[in-house]
């Protein structure tokens, strides 16, 4: 009797087990980084259950590949990553080991946003050499700094999804339609609000927001890396700080997981401000990748004002 | 007067140009002094750095440049460094392990790997790795994997690192906190790992949470513990069939719980014998005979280098009897999200249990240890080792408990040194004419290691043992004092490690 009970206590749960997968009929998507994630969102809408990889305190180079990313893994429709090496560091060996073949390098269910991505900045032109720090041979991966890289990218999700998932192909042109439009809107009165600053010189600490430079024409005058991926030597930053305020540069900008210590200390002896840019999306209560940036373009033009004005006065 | 007039006007010239490099010079200095003053205050400020840009391991991959497109990724970890040893190391397969003849100082060349790792085609991944010495090359492991099976399976084909517990999974130079290996591990596979050629399967799980069973069959060519040669494989029985089981719980997003449970049904060669001379030891210090593979044998049929690249003569085979392991494994991890800083607890606790012609021999132990990222340039570790738990062996007096202290009759043993076969022993039985030895030690070993990262792909390691052993044989305690001081360098596209 009570091996009956037994088996049919496991068969319900293999059952259950099985049809589980199916009753979710939405399409799943995990993304290596939150801002991806809100890509996605605005494209896929309630059609897709959405899970980021990276939490949005983290650096997107640096994060625990944990086992439990592959069971996430696992049970995607589709994996999308930024690429350029950025996440090279703990995707591979889950994807690898998913046992998913429909998200494998080369199948419909792996997207790797930054392929229709371009111009790419910062391509290596020489032979890749680790004596340049911790180069991206094909590119600097941090493009959804600038909203024209994203547009690209929610066209591309845009494409795959509804390669993945055609019967809501045209929900799926609707959002990237409208987001598009929003996006276009906001992009316009963001350049607009920081048309002021153009060509303002900044420092950065890592290497990491070439595309927002470039977007707004601001300069970059320096890092306070002295290579890419090598943290800040003494007399780097001491060469660093007489190179700024001999050409009077007295932004700098920094992320999150950069040591906000010693980027404030230094900030003090150049008589600099330091402004912390939102990590990713969710960080700063941002929900969508639109108020993310908007965030960011907020702490820029409070911090340009604060600056530029008081030297005015 | 003309002439008057060019001698003032280059008098006054000199005079400007002298008075403006002066001001130059000065503001130069000024400007060097300040350098120097922030150069001191960058210092202290950098000595608080808090950012981590290379925790996990990570530091080793790289991308594949263009001009290597469709090379497999290629890429070379050379570990080096100078050892010291107070008194006689305890037994060791050199092998990967720092080692030495004799007590005192030596500078070594722990392990140059070179990787290969590429896809193959859409449907297998292959991965090769060459273990370099001095004087060998071995193939490390060398396996295809399938990246295209249904049903949530996966399978591995090739030679590569039994699915036992956590620390023989991985290659421990480049993922461990340490320069050697725990004493169980040690123990019970040698210094080059459990390792061997077959296949493996395995399986996640439709549980809720990360699950994965897994399934090993391979050859039972480890020296210490099985001695299967290859070509004594002929039956499914003479396979090491391993089952594993692990489970992930990640309580929160800083904190995670891995636990593996392993289990194993080998045959064992202990009674395979060896030749008609039994001495020991071609090497005085080995004498302790707890380790079989350092006995001379004397080949009567063949020499042959097996699975784990070892020569051992073996004269007649004996695969009725069998060994059983039994592991369990769990590692805890707190990882702060901010600055990545992280804590990791990892502890393995290894049974074995063989028979031999009927007589059972019990041994265990366990090793614990805990690591802390402190920074992006610092990292501490601290372990403690011991074997010879809930041991046991057959005796003439029946079962021995040997438990976790030596038994009387060991104790009394007359001296140091190893006595000789035809020094008959009250405690020497059967199995001191075993091929293998399943005679049980207790070893306890407590330790410490300092790594400084000069970059996400070089680091120092500088550790200390303090190792307790206790043979079944000797008299005394043997107390080593050991320092290694350990170089590592990265170079090439190297694959990411597994959490």
């Amino acid at each position: 009797m009570i091996k009956k009970h037994y088996s049919t206590v496991v068969i319900v749960w293999l059952m259950s087990c099985l049809i589980a997968p199916l009753a979710d009929a939405k399409t799943n998507v995990v993304t290596s980084t939150p801002g991806l994630a809100s890509l996605v969102k605005e494209v896929g809408g309630d059609h897709v259950s959405i899970t980021s990889l990276a939490h949005y305190k983290q650096d997107p180079h640096f994060v625990d590949g944990r086992p439990s990313f592959l069971l996430k893994l696992n049970r995607a429709d589709l994996v999308i990553y930024i690429g350029l090496g950025l996440e090279i560091g703990w995707l591979p060996p889950l994807i690898r080991d998913s046992r998913n073949a429909a998200i494998q390098a080369g199948k419909v269910g792996n997207l790797d946003a930054s392929t229709i991505c371009g111009p790419l900045l910062d391509k290596s032109t020489g032979k890749p050499d680790r004596k340049f720090g911790d180069v991206h041979p094909q590119g600097n991966p941090h493009y959804l700094y600038s909203p024209w890289y994203a547009l690209r990218t929610v066209e591309n999700i845009a494409q795959r999804l509804s390669l993945i998932d055609p019967k809501n192909k045209r929900n799926y042109y609707d959002n990237l339609k409208q987001f598009t439009k929003a996006l276009k809107a906001k992009v316009s009165r963001w350049e607009k609000t920081m048309s002021r600053y153009k060509g303002k010189p900044i420092v950065g600490y890592h290497k990491s927001l070439i595309y927002l430079v470039d977007w707004l024409g601001l300069s970059q005058a320096g890092y306070m890396e002295p290579l890419a991926g090598i943290s800040p030597t003494p007399k780097h930053l001491a060469r660093l700080a007489t190179h700024m305020k001999q050409n009077n540069i007295r932004i700098i900008m920094s992320e999150p997981w950069y040591d906000s210590k010693v980027a404030q200390v230094f900030a003090e002896t150049v008589n600099a401000l330091l402004i912390s840019l939102p990590g990713d999306v969710g960080s700063e209560n941002t929900a969508t990748y639109l108020g993310w940036i908007n965030h960011l373009i907020n702490q820029l033009d409070v911090g340009f004002k604060k600056v530029y004005h008081s030297e005015e006065r | 007067m003309k002439k008057k007039q060019w001698v003032l006007c280059l008098v006054g010239l000199f005079w400007c140009a002298n008075v403006s490099a002066e001001t130059s010079d000065s503001e130069k200095s000024e400007l060097e002094k300040t350098e120097a003053l922030n150069e001191i205050k960058f210092a202290e400020a950098l000595k608080q750095d808090t950012t981590i840009v290379s925790p996990n391991h990570a530091h080793l991959i790289s991308v594949s440049s263009k001009e290597s497109a469709f090379l497999p990724d290629i890429s070379a970890v050379l570990t080096m460094g100078f050892w010291y040893f107070s008194d006689e190391p305890t037994p060791r397969l050199a092998a990967h392990e720092p080692s030495h003849e004799t007590h005192g100082l030596r500078f070594d060349m722990q392990e140059f790997e070179l990787a290969f790792q590429s896809n193959i085609d859409p449907y297998i991944r292959g991965e090769c790795f060459l273990a370099l010495g001095l004087h060998s090359v071995e193939i490390e492991e060398c396996f295809l994997r399938t990246v295209a099976l249904p049903w949530n399976l996966q399978a591995k084909l090739g030679s590569f690192y039994a699915e036992f517990g956590r620390f023989n999974t991985q290659h421990f130079l480049e993922t461990q906190p340490f320069v050697d290996m725990p004493l169980v591990n040690r123990r019970f596979w040698g210094g080059e790992q459990w390792r061997g050629l077959g296949f493996e399967v395995s399986w996640i799980t439709p549980l809720p949470w990360f699950s994965e069973l897994v399934f090993d069959m391979i050859t039972a060519g480890n020296e210490v513990s099985l001695n299967v040669p290859l070509q004594a494989t002929e039956t499914l029985a003479d396979f090491v069939h391993l089952i594993n089981f692990k489970q992930f719980f990640p309580l929160s997003d800083t904190w995670s719980i891995l636990w593996g449970l392993s289990m194993v049904v080998a045959p064992n060669n202990a009674r395979g014998h060896y030749g008609a001379s039994t001495g020991h030891g071609h090497d005085a210090h080995q004498t302790d005979g707890s380790m079989s593979l350092f006995r001379d044998a004397q080949c009567t049929i063949d020499c042959n280098t097996y699975d784990n690249g070892i020569g051992i003569g073996i004269g007649e085979l004996n695969l009725d009897d069998h060994s059983h392991f039994f592991g369990s494994d769990l590692y805890v991890k707190w990882r702060d999200h901010a600055t990545i800083r992280s804590v990791a607890l990892q502890s393995e606790y290894i049974m074995r249990h063989s028979n031999v012609g009927g007589d059972d021999y019990r041994e265990s132990g366990f090793y614990t240890q805990i690591m802390a990222r402190l920074s992006k340039h610092w990292e501490i570790a601290g372990r403690f080792d011991l074997i010879g738990l809930f041991s046991s062996k057959p005796s003439a007096h029946g079962h021995d408990d040997y438990a976790s202290h030596a038994s009387p009759a060991t104790d009394d043993m007359p001296t140091d040194d190893m006595p000789t076969d035809d020094m008959p022993t009250d405690d020497m039985h059967a199995d001191d004419m075993l091929l293998l030895d399943f005679t049980p030690v207790v070893q306890q070993r407590i330790g410490g290691a300092i790594s400084y990262y000069f970059s996400e792909f070089q680091r120092w390691r500088l550790q200390y043992n303090y190792d307790i052993y206790k043979p079944a044989m000797m008299a005394h305690d043997r107390n080593v004092h050991e320092v290694f001081l350990q170089y590592q360098f990265v170079m090439g596209a190297h694959g990411a490690h597994p959490f």
